[in-house]
């Protein structure tokens, strides 16, 4: 992709400005986040390359170790220093030229763990366990209960718990197009011909199905109801039977850019989920880099990473730009880990508890670093409320407190709109970045 | 707000919806007006209380004779949960059961390579054989009715042709037995899923990891306490990626070692299993023909020191008897089982059979798969009365699961609002991915298979036989719709979900339709008597008449949902207003019936048991 220079980006804003569309920051006076985008690269990136760059004096090992000559860092805004190699990631350069600004770089979340699925867990949830919902399906379940669907899943990696009735995976292969797109169901196995699938279903089909399950659902209510879990299993049902409906009648907006039996690269997954926001077929969707970030073995693989990555990104973000969604949208990117200061034996990186996030788009407080961490890349203590680092996480006599997985997803709760006190009671919101604090 | 949960809740604490509802749309002779309570607890019709164990235990409904001989007599339902305990069915639910505790069905994942010694094998069969070397093990301890200790303790193993290729496994080429009892050969311990070369890959920890991923398996997945996912905190400049620096601070850091003292010693006993069984290595070493390494100009293979390519040419030297005392070079803790000595991996085997946390974890976890909850839901008082009936019967596998079945809190549909503060256990269950396919299959014979292959898929030499053959896509990730449907993928998706999602209808009702649609077509077309049918028992393609509509209805309510109704019910009516509807529409009458059963075949009742 070509990198879009800041000037053509700075003449598209005024032209839309002269076309009336809204352009104005959501928090300027104006509402809360209406979409969110959780983007994943999975398995672990290494801050030190990007948004976390420390001096080569210090017992670390940065991307200098691979190329030295290319490295450079800058400062962009208010306090964004990053390391850049416009040779090896120039896309990380493009990010912060067109869209630092936009952007509130998160440094300094200690995640408790460095294993990946606990990771996982607690950097989506908020929580140490997979049963509670992510903030995207929250959100989702939440504010989009007149879409088809609440949340939309292409990564495999959320966490729907018991909301699992406003939210749907798209499959490790787009396999929903095949339940969605009759003329891309899969076909009979080998040694048998005809077509599939055996019978489809028309509309009036559908509808009397529908109406017989509702009907039968509202009986079983009544004989087995009784109140507590099963109700709410049959209410997850008629929610379910709802929105299946919904997303069967607005299938053919969006399977055509589903291709099944592929695993969609983040690149071609950005259109789809951007084309989802924008038809108002969900509110929430999370997507996933398709390259491996965890780097035990050849920890400069992460230069193509970052490469593609924040390719992608700014894909995503220039459509939801030009789709008049990013003043709406609250963008996540995230990576459940990071990883070792130093090198190991085998010239990789292993898993490191300290990480860093990036929040962007409607509300945020752009264009600065919030939190920190040390000379030996462990997370500082912060001001939850202004994002301030104020000392170190071993001085028990520093102010502040570490800001940990709970107080991240809190502030991301907070920042939607929803209660954050209702999941984490005893959470204090991490609230620095955003505008509505 | 809930009120606070209390330990001490009278009994007597009733919610006035204990006596059963009545005055209901779907009635049906098997669902009295009133369901027996205890005041607590409102508990199934004796039918209905079989359907739901015949759906746990085998993911088929009950036949109508099984319905007739519960209906006629209640006691009959201890008779037919050990006749399920004897089946086909159940060894795929005990599969399934394992499967999920172990996270071992991942299609998602690499393949090993179809090339070499394999070459002419599809990536299918490699999948289904390596996944099913540790469940057939499983599958042998439980149905021929041995200690399910053994599953740490055996001294035996399972092997195909494929999986006596891939590691040089004992094997009888001449018997027409697939499957056949067989022992690992390159030297390692003999311990049951311990030794399974599958489960080391699934669970590979080798290098830096030093096998903790291995120890942290066994303490999670055997022992129920697990360590990772216990807070890790890491500071003070402690240089995770230096290995020697680690283990320093894992023996001295107090806020390591207070996992490390326990993780370490259990992980030292499977530096044996150093070898890194995965596609590109084994690739690489079929390429460069299997030759010996030639270490003399001091170049090392390329994967690193006894990592040489003959080791990873089928059949794959997985063990390395030399490599079992690594520990030493990181001085790190000397293996034991939790402060026990023991020599080998054989006697970690031996301890975790004596050790009562694994009776009590297996307790947990067969009652959790089957009530659907996680294991550290289950209530104490119920693990401890199951772990006791375990154990008194000698470890049998199927004891457990008749105690679990038959167990007061299976049978109960409801609680109060109260008490399900502190039951979690009550209350309906949602079919899985896999009980809905068995489900599927035995009513009305169909299999959703699909020739999975790319073209030119089994091109070229280095592809070998790339492809994947037919796949069955409700138990399928990588093709099909298993985690759409609420199932694991074992990779990333590890707990199964158990709300019904938009995804798990459309494809029980894409399924469901299709399925209809081939029994019926069967039944009209092929099968050469009515009795020889599947469905379609009592009516024939111009067969219009309501009357013999709606009595073929109700043989089909009562075989699909597993409820006797009259044939003037209103659930009856139901359906052959949607069979009416459907004709008159200008659909045929195999369209109406494709309708309709496909309507029964995802009923909230099937969904749910």
């Amino acid at each position: 992709m070509t990198p879009v220079s800041r000037r053509n980006f700075m003449l598209g804003s005024a032209a839309l400005a002269a076309l009336g569309q809204r352009v104005a920051r959501a928090g300027q006076g104006g509402s809360r986040p209406e979409f969110l985008v959780v983007c994943i690269a999975e398995g672990g990136w290494d801050p030190l390359m990007s948004f976390d760059p420390k001096s080569p004096d210090l017992a670390v090992d940065g991307p200098w170790v691979d190329f030295a000559a290319s490295e450079y860092t800058r400062t962009y805004n208010d306090n964004q220093f990053v390391q850049l190699n416009d040779e090896h990631r120039l896309s990380v350069t493009n990010f912060f030229e067109l869209w630092g600004d936009r952007t509130a770089v998160v440094n300094g979340l200690w995640q408790g763990s460095i294993v990946h699925e606990p990771c996982r867990i607690r950097l989506l949830t908020g929580t140490t366990q997979a049963k509670h919902p992510d903030f995207a399906t929250r959100f989702g379940a939440w504010a989009g209960a007149d879409n088809p669907i609440g949340s939309i899943d292409f990564s495999g990696l959320s966490y729907a718990g018991a909301l699992s009735a406003t939210t749907g995976r798209v499959g490790s292969r787009s396999q929903l197009k095949a339940l969605l797109d009759p003329d891309a169901a899969y076909g009979p196995p080998a040694g048998e011909s005809g077509r599939r699938p055996l019978y489809q279903p028309s509309t009036a089909d559908h509808d009397r199905v529908r109406g017989v399950i509702e009907q039968r659902a509202a009986a079983l209510r009544s004989l087995r109801g009784e109140g507590g879990a099963n109700d709410q299993r049959l209410d997850d049902l008629m929610t379910s039977i709802e929105r299946q409906a919904r997303l069967r009648d607005n299938a053919q907006s969006f399977v055509g850019g589903l291709d099944l039996a592929s695993i969609p690269a983040l690149e071609d997954q950005v259109p789809l989920a951007t084309n989802l926001l924008h038809k108002d077929l969900c509110r929430a969707v999370t997507l996933k880099h398709e390259l491996d970030w965890d780097t035990h073995t050849g920890n400069m693989r992460q230069h193509a990473n970052y490469s593609s990555f924040f390719r992608a990104v700014n894909t995503l973000l220039d459509d939801l730009h030009s789709k008049g969604l990013l003043d709406r949208t609250l963008v996540c990117v995230l990576s459940e880990m990071g990883r070792t200061p130093r090198l190991n034996a085998a010239g990789g990186k292993d898993h490191w508890t300290h990480s860093s996030q990036l929040l962007i788009g409607a509300g945020v407080k752009g264009g600065h670093t919030y939190g920190a961490t040390d000379a030996l890349v462990e997370s500082m203590k912060m001001d939850l409320a202004s994002g301030d680092p104020t000392g170190s996480a071993q001085d028990s006599r520093a102010a502040g407190e570490l800001l940990k997985y709970d107080n991240f997803a809190a502030g991301i709760l907070q920042h939607l709109g929803l209660d954050p006190g209702e999941v984490y009671p005893t959470v204090t919101p991490f609230t620095g970045w955003s505008e509505y604090a | 707000m809930r009120p606070t949960a209390v330990l001490f809740i009278a009994v007597t604490l009733v919610g006035a919806s204990s006596c059963g509802r009545a005055g209901n749309d779907v009635s049906g002779s098997d669902v009295a007006t009133s369901d027996p309570s205890d005041g607590v607890r409102s508990y199934l019709q004796p039918t209905e209380r079989l359907l739901r164990i015949s759906m746990a235990l085998r993911g088929t409904r009950p036949s109508l004779d099984e319905l007739a001989a519960v209906r006629a007599d209640p006691g009959a339902l201890d008779g037919l949960v050990d006749a399920y305990l004897d089946t086909p069915e159940f060894a795929a639910t005990v599969k399934d059961l394992h499967a999920e505790i172990f996270l071992l069905r991942r299609d998602t994942f690499e393949m090993l390579p179809a090339l070499g010694a394999l070459f002419g094998y599809n990536q299918q069969d490699i999948y289904r054989s390596q996944v099913e070397e540790p469940l057939r093990l499983v599958e042998h301890i439980v149905m021929n009715d041995r200690p399910y200790t053994e599953i740490v303790t055996a001294d035996y193993a399972f092997a195909n042709d494929v999986l006596a290729k891939m590691y040089g496994m004992p094997y009888d080429s001449q018997s027409s037995e697939e499957w056949q009892l067989s022992w690992w050969s390159d030297g390692r311990p003999a311990a049951g899923l311990l030794s399974s070369a599958e489960m080391m890959r699934r669970w590979e920890s080798n290098g830096s990891n030093f096998n903790r991923g291995r120890a942290n398996m066994v303490a999670g997945k055997l022992l129920c306490s697990e360590f990772d996912t216990r807070d890790i905190t890491v500071q003070g400049g402690i240089d995770v990626a230096d290995e020697l620096a680690v283990s320093h601070a894992v023996m001295t850091e107090e806020t390591c070692s207070a996992c490390h003292q326990t993780l370490d010693p259990l992980a030292g006993y499977f530096w044996g299993f150093m070898r890194v069984v995965r596609r590109d290595v084994v690739r690489d070493a079929i390429e460069s023909n299997c030759a010996e390494w030639d270490y003399s100009d001091g170049a090392e293979p390329p994967y690193g020191p006894n990592h040489a390519p003959e080791y990873y040419c089928y059949p794959i030297t997985q063990y390395a008897t030399f490599a079992e005392n690594d520990w030493e070079d990181w001085e790190l803790r000397a293996p034991a089982y939790f402060g026990q000595p023991a020599h080998d991996l054989t006697e970690v085997g031996e301890h975790i059979a004596a050790d009562p946390r694994f009776s009590a974890c297996m307790a947990r976890r067969f009652y959790g798969y089957i009530a659907q909850l996680p294991q550290k839901a289950v209530p104490f008082d119920v693990a401890a009365e199951l772990q006791q009936v375990f154990e008194d019967s000698g470890f049998n596998a199927k004891a457990l699961m008749r105690a679990v079945v038959l167990h007061d809190s299976f049978a109960a549909y409801a609680t109060t609002e109260e008490q399900s503060l502190i039951e979690p256990v009550v209350g309906l269950k949602t079919v899985r991915p896999e009980q809905y396919a068995r489900f599927i299959y035995e009513l009305t014979g169909y299999r959703w298979i699909t020739r999975a292959d790319k073209p030119g898929c089994g091109s070229g030499f280095l592809n070998g036989s790339q492809c994947w053959g037919d796949v069955e896509l409700t138990t399928s990730d990588l093709f099909g719709f298993r985690a759409m449907q609420g199932g694991v993928d074992s990779f990333i998706i590890t707990k199964p979900q158990f709300v019904p999602t938009p995804t798990k209808l459309l494809t029980m009702d894409m399924l469901a339709h299709d399925a209809a649609r081939y029994a019926i077509d069967h039944d009209f077309d092929a099968a050469p008597s009515a009795e020889s049918r599947r469905l379609l028992q009592q009516v024939d393609e111009d067969t219009t008449d309501e009357a013999a509509v709606r009595q073929q209805l109700v043989w089909l309510h009562e075989r699909i949902l597993g409820v006797q109704a009259p044939n003037d019910d209103a659930d009856i009516g139901l359906s052959y207003s949607l069979f009416a509807d459907v004709q008159q529409d200008g659909g045929s009458v195999r369209d109406a019936w494709t309708v309709t059963i496909a309507t029964l075949l995802q009923d909230p009742r099937v969904i749910f048991f």
